[in-house]
């Protein structure tokens, strides 16, 4: 008896292989990038950072996993009521029937745990090796099997499938035997048109676009608006798939002398009725794909930017910052000093004072006002102001500009207006622009709000205001990665000797102390950006795929339902080609759609994400245009011949049967 | 003058690989005239099913030839054979077939459309079909929301809303209750009197029982015809019952 159930359940899985087995290699597939992910966090070859970044990846995955196991998992219980409902006719009680399911799904949990785990070991030593190479350490060689990473998949998956199990034992029972019999052909109800949701959905997509435009100057506001934009973003793409299309399907219907047309009769009676089956599909296609699109492009960019990115925040090889009101420590000796050892080793050394751009002046003069007229002030963000003198600008620039008593030349930022005039510490000044703006590298750089830079005419005078910064940029020369690493150690060694306590190299109540060194950073960074590339290339993996088996699943389901239409038009007086046309084009549109409104969505997202970007230190534009269409176009690609192999299932499901 | 003429068909189906041989029909040979109202009858496997399909041009016959209006259709080309269709036969389905993706106005309107007419002149000629029919008030509802007879209604609409020189009917009332049979054969035999030539196949001696003639065939021939004469349906019934019983006695 035992027997006949697991035959029962063998021979389901083989009748229906056609879903079975996407299904199946879509789990094995997740589950091996689980693996790896979970491995890859647990080696600590890679670092804290690396580790911490994995660690987040392969939560997403799990999530991931949850929701898409359990969306292919009601397609394929959708197709099978029929079958379910003979057994229970034939019958089976719903304890066998359940004892069936449970088989089935035993067998594809076991073929997803053992296959996810062996593909992940097969390319776990690879992908680290990969990962090894980009953030540039040396891995150690050898194969490694992670016991925990085995158990980890071999729980998540197997708790995964137990939801799954009973999700489908709980739909069995709830439903009558003749329900399940009939459970492939309910009547098609005609779709509703939902004005509102049409509306709502309108809305909430232009405020999405809206909010990624305005937020764009700001990459403070960015990074807090960007989840409720991708929201807003989301909730507009499903409404507008199920309801948008309709409305305006219904509406092209309405209009008698355009529907009444040849071409048209068919196409949009046909899209009525796809839309409405495969709205939230398709919504969930267009989703994934702008998720594909925003992760791979946005870590390609960063990867990319990163080499000019260190070289923007870090513009020499050892860099110090200092604030000594007291001159407790003569750099400048110091310096000369340490650099007698380095061939081709020297220094040179800016001024600036640091205020803030506060609406109040504070009663020590510290902080800078802005007298925004109320024509400027487009947010409330805090920003740094550095105060040059006329000489450090011209040096930094190469200008000769002088600047009139009264007047301080100002630079804008992140495209923020300029104010008229600007109180600092009791004088008032009246706001020119440079005539030449400059990147500010070093440590402002990596400011996620850039400060502003003023030119003041009466810089000394202000300097006893505030105490001024140094700021030294060290060139050490020919000097390979692991010396400047040395040079860098001891000189911050010796700075202690000459200091009154250790504590003040970085902090004291005198003065401030900063010392940072490119090479000891890079590292960080290359690992950081790395990680995140590799990440953006697995999550784009996972998500594709989840895209992937939805359109075939589509189309296998779509066949099946086409096949009696096109019987009946062929008998009605319709030419075979002009079937085949006519479903082709219905699919194409249909099938392209979800891409088009990705490259929409990508490209409306495109100002907030330069934003971020920006405040993670990526400077460079063409980096990030170039990532985002080099994405779109391997994507596009790959949808297409996705589009091509499974129009080929499509078709020979159509002709099945039918001669 | 004949409008379906039907000279010597004969049709065999081989398997792909060429090894078994299927005569489904063998010899078959008859005319309908204009106006007549024609069954065709038989077993399953008679060959009842390939004799329609060559008549609507769906399949191709081994041997012979069938004339429409005095055209042979084996001299219509591929790219023609659809408008062909569209524009001289009419089809009832036995199971109505039926688009749900549409109303059944615009299912009624398919042909037309396709035919590139006009809304106006489409909607000119539907009305008075609908009203006919009895399906005025159902145009706008969708297939899956009104009974069989309705549907059934609504396909008949569909076939001779093209004014089709013959209406091929496929088991009409095969997936009909006896009452909406009875509706819809007196509906056939008013469309008839009005002057549509009909060729139904049917296997229900009481579809065939209001036809003006009856075909029977047997192991793909013509094997014997009634005329109705002055017979009420009744004693048609009486007679097409009794020659099937000769027939299955082996006469």
């Amino acid at each position: 008896m035992n027997n006949l159930y697991v035959r029962l359940a063998a021979q389901n899985i083989k009748k229906h292989r056609r879903s079975y087995v996407p299904f199946m290699l879509a789990g094995v597939f997740v589950a091996a990038v689980s693996y790896i992910l979970n491995s890859l966090s647990n080696n600590t070859e890679l670092g804290p950072t690396s580790q911490m970044m994995f660690t987040l990846g392969s939560t997403v995955v799990m999530l991931f996993a949850v929701i898409f196991l359990f969306y292919t998992n009601s397609f394929l219980m959708k197709q099978r009521k029929k079958e379910l409902g003979l057994y229970n006719v034939l019958g089976m009680n719903k304890g066998h029937i359940a004892r069936v399911i449970g088989l089935e799904t035993l067998f594809t949990a076991l073929i997803v745990i053992v296959g996810g785990c062996a593909v992940g070991i097969l390319l776990d030593k690879l992908t680290f090796l990969i990962v090894a190479k980009m953030i540039r350490i040396t891995p150690n060689y050898g194969f490694h099997i992670i016991p925990k990473s085995l158990q980890y998949v071999a729980v998540v998956f197997g708790v995964i499938y137990v939801l799954i199990y009973i999700s489908n034992v709980f739909r069995v029972r709830i439903s009558r035997p003749i329900e399940l019999l009939h459970g492939t052909n309910v009547g098609e109800r005609e779709p509703k048109t939902k004005a509102f949701m049409a509306i709502l959905g309108v809305l909430c997509l232009g405020s999405g676009y809206a909010l990624s435009i305005l937020s764009s100057r700001e990459p403070v506001l960015a990074i807090s608006l960007f989840f409720v934009a991708v929201l807003l973003v989301i909730i507009g793409t499903y409404f507008l798939f199920t309801a948008g299309s309709i409305a305006l399907l219904k509406l092209l219907r309405r209009n008698k002398n355009y529907y009444y047309k040849t071409s048209h009769f068919i196409s949009v009676s046909g899209m009525l009725y796809r839309m409405k089956q495969n709205a939230v599909g398709l919504a969930n296609i267009c989703i994934l794909s702008t998720m594909v699109l925003v992760i791979l492009s946005s870590t390609c960019s960063l990867w990319f930017g990163a080499e000019d990115m260190i070289h923007t925040r870090y513009p020499a090889d050892v860099l110090v910052s200092m604030e000594d009101p007291n001159h407790m420590v003569d750099m400048d000796t110091f310096l000369t000093d340490e650099l007698k050892s380095v061939p081709g080793g020297s220094y040179t050394s800016y001024e600036f004072l640091t205020g803030y751009d506060s609406a109040e002046e504070t009663e020590d003069h510290s902080s800078a006002i802005f007298m925004k007229d109320g024509t400027a002030q487009v947010d409330s963000i805090t920003r740094n102001v550095l105060f040059f003198s006329a000489e450090t600008y011209n040096r930094i620039t190469g200008e000769n500009v002088t600047v009139e008593p009264g007047t301080a030349l100002y630079m804008s930022v992140d495209g923020v207006p300029m104010p008229d005039t600007m109180t600092f510490a009791g004088t008032t000044y009246t706001l020119l622009p440079t005539p030449k703006s400059f990147n500010l590298r070093g440590r402002y750089h990596a400011y996620v709000s850039k400060p502003y830079v003023v030119v003041l005419p009466d810089y000394a005078e202000k300097s006893q205001v505030i105490t001024p910064t140094e700021y030294y940029c060290i060139s050490l020369g020919k000097l390979r990665d692991e010396e400047q690493q040395t040079f860098y150690d001891a000189i911050r060694e010796d700075v202690t000797t000459i200091m009154p306590d250790e504590e003040s190299v970085f902090w004291d109540e005198d003065g401030y102390f900063n010392f940072e060194c490119r090479v000891e950073n890079t590292k960080e960074i290359r690992s950081m950006y790395g990680s995140f590339l590799f990440m953006g290339i697995s999550l784009g993996f996972v998500f594709t795929m989840a895209a992937v088996l939805i359109i075939y699943y589509k189309q296998i389901s779509e066949g099946m339902e086409d096949k009696n239409r096109f019987a009946i038009m062929q008998q009605v007086g319709l030419s075979q080609k002009e079937v085949k046309h006519s479903i082709h084009t219905q699919i194409l549109t249909v099938f392209f759609l979800p891409l088009i409104t990705a490259g929409i969505h990508v490209m409306f997202a495109y100002p907030i994400i330069r934003a971020i970007l920006r405040a993670m230190m990526l400077s460079s534009e063409t980096v990030f245009i170039t990532c985002t269409v080099a994405s779109f176009l391997v994507f596009s690609v790959l949808y297409a011949v996705v589009y091509a192999l499974t129009a080929k299932v499509y078709y020979r499901i159509i002709s099945e049967d039918s001669k | 003058m004949a409008v379906l003429e039907v000279n010597g068909l004969k049709k065999v189906y081989t398997t792909r690989f060429g090894g078994s041989r299927v005569q489904a029909l063998t010899n078959v040979t008859f005319a309908v005239e204009r106006g007549e109202y024609v069954a065709i009858m038989g077993e399953s496997g008679s060959g009842k099913t390939t004799l329609l399909n060559i008549l609507a041009a769906l399949d191709r016959p081994t041997e012979g030839e069938v004339f429409l209006n005095g055209r042979a259709l084996s001299t219509i080309g591929e790219k023609e054979i659809a408008s062909f269709r569209r524009q001289n036969l009419g089809f009832v389905f036995q199971d109505f077939n039926l688009l749900d993706t549409f109303t059944l106005q615009d299912n009624i309107f398919l042909p037309l459309v396709l035919a590139g007419k006009h809304f106006p002149e489409m909607q000119a000629k539907l009305l008075p079909l609908a009203q006919q029919l009895g399906i005025a008030d159902l145009l706008q509802k969708y297939p899956y929301e009104v009974s069989g007879g309705q549907k059934q209604r609504a396909a008949v609409a569909r076939a001779l809303i093209t004014s089709p020189q013959i209406l091929l009917a496929d088991e009409p009332t095969g997936a009909l209750d006896s009452r909406a049979s009875d509706s819809l054969l007196s509906l056939f035999g008013e469309i008839n009197r009005a002057g549509q030539t009909i060729l139904m196949v049917t296997h229900s001696t009481k579809a065939a029982s209001h036809a003006g003639r009856v075909l029977f065939i047997k192991d793909g021939v013509v094997f014997h015809q009634i005329y109705r004469g002055g017979s009420t349906n009744e004693e048609m019934f009486h007679r097409i019952s009794d020659t099937l019983t000769a027939m299955a006695a082996g006469a």
